[in-house]
Order: C-alpha cells, then structure tokens, then sequence
C-alpha cells in the first residue's frame, strides 16, 4: 500500500513537472560550431569575450567567426541578456569604440535555419539556437538556460512550431 | 573575419590553367549556387549601415568615420559655428592575421563667425596610421601612429562617442595625444574576465605631426583595463617622456580611469599626475568626473566637474558643466552644454556650445 502510494505520489509529481521541465528545455540555447569542429567553449565568460570580439582567436589559431540574430529577435534578446548581461541596444555604446578602432560587431544572420546554415559550413564560426533545433549539421560547443547557467547539451525538447 | 563571402560577393577566383576548366566551372557553379543563399542569410545584404561602415566591394576593405560640426558661443566672445571634423577610417581586414588601419581627420574645415567666413583654421591629420599583426588574443604587435594609450577618453575621442562637445583638459594636456612607435598589446582571457594590455615606445619622427601639438620626442609606456562585474571598467596608465619642444625635460605620467554604466547610467572618471625630472614646479595633475543619466526619452543629461593644475605657482582651474544630449541614434547624437570656469587663468573656453555628430 505505502509502495502504491509512493508510486502514485511520483506519478502525479512528474505530470505536474513535466511541463516545467518541457518549458525549461525549449528555453535552453545551444552554442554551436560545425560539427567537424573541434572547438568548444569553456564557460559563459569565454562565450562573452567572442560576441565581445575581444576573443578572436579559438585555441588551435582559427579565427572565430562568431553570427548574431537579428537585434529584435527574442532569441538574440534572451542570448544577449544571459551571456552579455545587457540587451542589444544597450550595447551600443560598446559597439560605436569597438567600430572606432575598426572592430565590427558579429554579422547578424536572418533566421535560426541560417545560423545553422552558415556555421555548419564556415570554418571557426560559432553561433546560438534553441537547444531543441540543433541537428546533426553542427555540434554543441556549450548549452545554456536563459540564466547564462550550463546545462544539459542534450537536446530534450521537441521545438515548439 | 570572412565577411566577404557572408555578404554573398563572389569571391576572387584564381586563373585557370586550360585543363582545370572542368574543375573551374564546377567552382564557378558552386561560387553561384552559394552566393546567393548566404546573400539570403545576412541580414546587411551587404549594404550600408550608419555606424558600422562600408566594406568595398570585392576587397576586405572597409571605409567609415565620423563627422561633427560645432556652435560656440565663448564668454566675451562672437558665436561661430564650425565644421569641426570629418574624419576617414580605412582599414583593411582579411582573413590573415595581418591588419591594416588609418584614420585622417580634416580638422576645423569651415569656420563662420559674424560677417566672416572661412577655412583658414583647416589642417589635415594624420591620427593614426599603423598596420597590427597577431599572433594570438594575448599577443598583438601593431606599428605605426597611434592613441596615446593614457585614460579611457583619449581611446575614444571621436564626437559621436563622447557626451560632451568639449573634452576635459585632462585628456590630452599634460601628454601627446598620439604616438609614432611599436606598441604590444592584447588581451589577458586567462585572467578573470580579461585583462587588457598595451606597453608601447615612441622614438619621436611622429608620422606628419600636428604643427600645433608638441609631441613626443621618446616616450616608454603601458596601459592595463579590467572589467569588473560587466558595468565597471578600470584602467591604470603610466607613460615616461619627453617632448620635441623640451627635449631632455624627462617626466612620468600616472594617470586612473574608470568608468561604470548602466541602464543608461554612466558615471566616469580620469584622474592624472605629471611628474617632472627638473622639479615639482614643473609637475602638472588634474581630473575630471562625469555623470550622465536619462531623462526621457533620448534625451540624457550631463555633468561634470573637472580640476586641472598646470606647472607653476597658480591656483588650477576647476570648470563646471552642465548639458543636455538627444541620441537620436547609435550614430547621431546632438549635445548642448553651459561650462563655467572658476580661476580660469588658463583661459579655458567656457561658455554655450552645441554639436551634431555623426559615425558614419
């Protein structure tokens, strides 16, 4: 009786849960680099140096060549916040020195399907995308919930359409 | 970085030798059939955008620069109105770890005061000149005419990154603002969030120098800058030197800045010592701190109080400002300011100014 009780409990545990969990999932971002890369990153620090282009070199001397989505896009917003502590738009300022020394910000790709696109064939390339659409094109370099916080780099979700 | 190829420009194909065509045209049809879905991909289409320059076409060559014209009105002076600077950055970025930037700056173009108009205070800059080779993050060599690496302002004078139309006599008084040498610099990931780094030397033979500055004749120098928690940046400087127009006077300069912003908040300041080998009557020290908050909108309002003593016996000045800017974007920014000057016997301009800037 205690071990159906328990089993029950566990039960309705995991149905109330289970929606958190899903949320949480599609939440999730993937950095991603192609998949026949060998580079990864270490932490979220390192990940801001890159989409700060204070970091411009991966560990094995290739040029990182880091894409953005579109400033509005609530992706970029959600990465943005979570791995710069800032917005897009309040990055300008940043953006306007680093232009005034010749440094240009990561190009800004339409779309989740171009950023897979583009750093599955470019070598050094690194970019973001909900955990739950990275696919065999590309490898996950570091996943990331909205927090900036690793987690799981196993996709879990299915994305919502 | 490969923006060439993102931007969907075709890029440059090698010549063939006769037996390759099949080779060429299986390249050439590749080169067609990708071009166009990275075209797709990119947002820029390749074209223009304020603020961020231009890339030539078919080159890894990129222009851009900035622009500023200035209303004064000087205390016990007419007003004029100025074409302060147009400014030209070149720069060339490939995919080698060789890069290449300059920046001239036609200064003054265009002054008109009452009944008068004219260009005679016109003079073309060279402010930077100098070609960068990297090795890694860490490790940068760049040679050449480049910014003096003291404080933060001096980094980023340019109008439409500063909040103000005048600049803090600490900011470029008591040293050169540009040095012709060898400069190491580079990135520190390894520590904490990035240490920032620049050691330099400066043998003199400045590249065109401004005959209205009295510029380096040797300088030794560095330049270290951390963040701390995202919004706070501090930098320390040092540099040894001594100028053309008193060779042989050796001085030291130690200069802090720091600068915090948030949520549209700044608040930055520049404090320097010049200390000179002939003697303390000939050091010179000063300092500026600066705030600057929203007020609705795009409008942001500043103020500053700044203290500069220069070599002598005299009391230093200290200077007052107040100002009202509009960011009507991330590459147009229009600023109104009042100054007033306590002990003013360095005659520092005090009084209104107004500008328009623009990156472009």
């Amino acid at each position: 009786m205690r071990l159906r009780t328990a089993l029950l409990r566990a039960a309705a545990g995991a149905v109330c849960l289970w929606p958190i969990a899903v949320a949480a999932d599609s939440d999730a971002m993937a950095v991603i680099v192609a998949v026949d890369s060998r580079h990864r990153v270490e932490s979220r620090d390192q990940l801001a140096e890159i989409y700060r282009r204070r970091k411009q070199f991966w560990s094995d001397g290739q040029r990182i060549d880091p894409v953005n989505l579109p400033a509005a896009d609530p992706l970029r917003r959600r990465f943005s916040l979570a791995v710069m502590g800032a917005l897009p738009e309040q990055l300008e300022a940043f953006w306007n020195e680093m232009y005034f020394h010749g440094v240009l910000p990561p190009q800004v790709l339409k779309s989740v399907e171009a950023v897979l696109r583009i750093v599955a064939t470019t070598p050094g390339a690194i970019g973001y995308i909900p955990l739950c659409a990275a696919d065999k094109r590309v490898a996950i370099a570091l996943a990331i919930d909205s927090a900036g916080a690793a987690v799981d780099k196993e996709p879990g979700a299915v994305c919502p359409h | 970085m490969n923006r060439k190829a993102k931007c969907g420009i075709v890029p440059r194909v090698e010549p063939v030798r006769p037996h390759g065509r099949r080779c060429a045209a299986g390249l050439a049809a590749l080169l067609w059939s990708v071009a166009p879905v990275v075209a797709a991909d990119s947002t820029g289409d390749g074209g223009y955008e304020l603020g961020k320059g231009w890339q030539v076409p078919r080159t890894d060559l990129y222009l851009g620069g900035y622009a500023s014209s200035d209303l004064g009105k000087e205390e016990s002076q007419p007003w004029s109105l100025d074409v302060s600077h147009l400014s030209l950055f070149l720069w060339w970025q490939g995919d080698s770890r060789f890069r290449f930037f300059s920046e001239t700056d036609l200064e003054n173009a265009v002054t008109v005061q009452p009944r008068r108009t004219s260009s005679d205070g016109a003079y073309l800059a060279l402010e930077r000149l100098y070609a960068d080779w990297t090795q890694s993050d860490a490790v940068n060599i760049r040679v050449g005419k480049f910014l003096t690496p003291v404080g933060r302002w001096n980094l980023i004078h340019a109008a439409p990154l500063v909040w103000t139309t005048s600049r803090p006599l600490i900011t470029d008084t008591p040293f050169p603002t540009n040095a012709t040498g060898a400069m190491l610099y580079g990135t520190l990931t390894g520590i904490g969030a990035g240490l920032d780094y620049s050691v330099y030397g400066s043998i003199g033979r400045e590249l065109r120098p401004d005959p209205h500055l009295d510029t380096f004749n040797e300088a030794y120098g560095a330049h270290l800058s951390y963040p701390f928690l995202r919004s706070l940046q501090v930098g320390l400087s040092f540099v040894n030197f001594d100028q053309v127009h008193e060779p042989g006077e050796r001085q030291n300069l130690v200069g802090v800045d720091a600068c915090w912003s948030q949520g549209g908040y700044e608040l930055s300041t520049e404090l320097g010592w010049r200390f000179s080998y002939d003697g303390s009557k000939f050091d010179a020290k000063g300092g500026f701190v600066q705030g600057v908050a929203p007020v609705g909108g795009r409008f942001y309002a500043v103020g500053r109080y700044e203290y500069f003593h220069q070599p002598g016996d005299e009391p230093g000045v200290s200077l007052w400002l107040v100002g009202l800017d509009y960011r009507w974007s991330h590459a147009l920014i229009l600023k109104t300011e009042f100054s007033k000057a306590v002990d003013n016997r360095l005659q520092v301009p005090e009084g209104f100014l107004a500008s328009v800037a623009v990156l472009f």
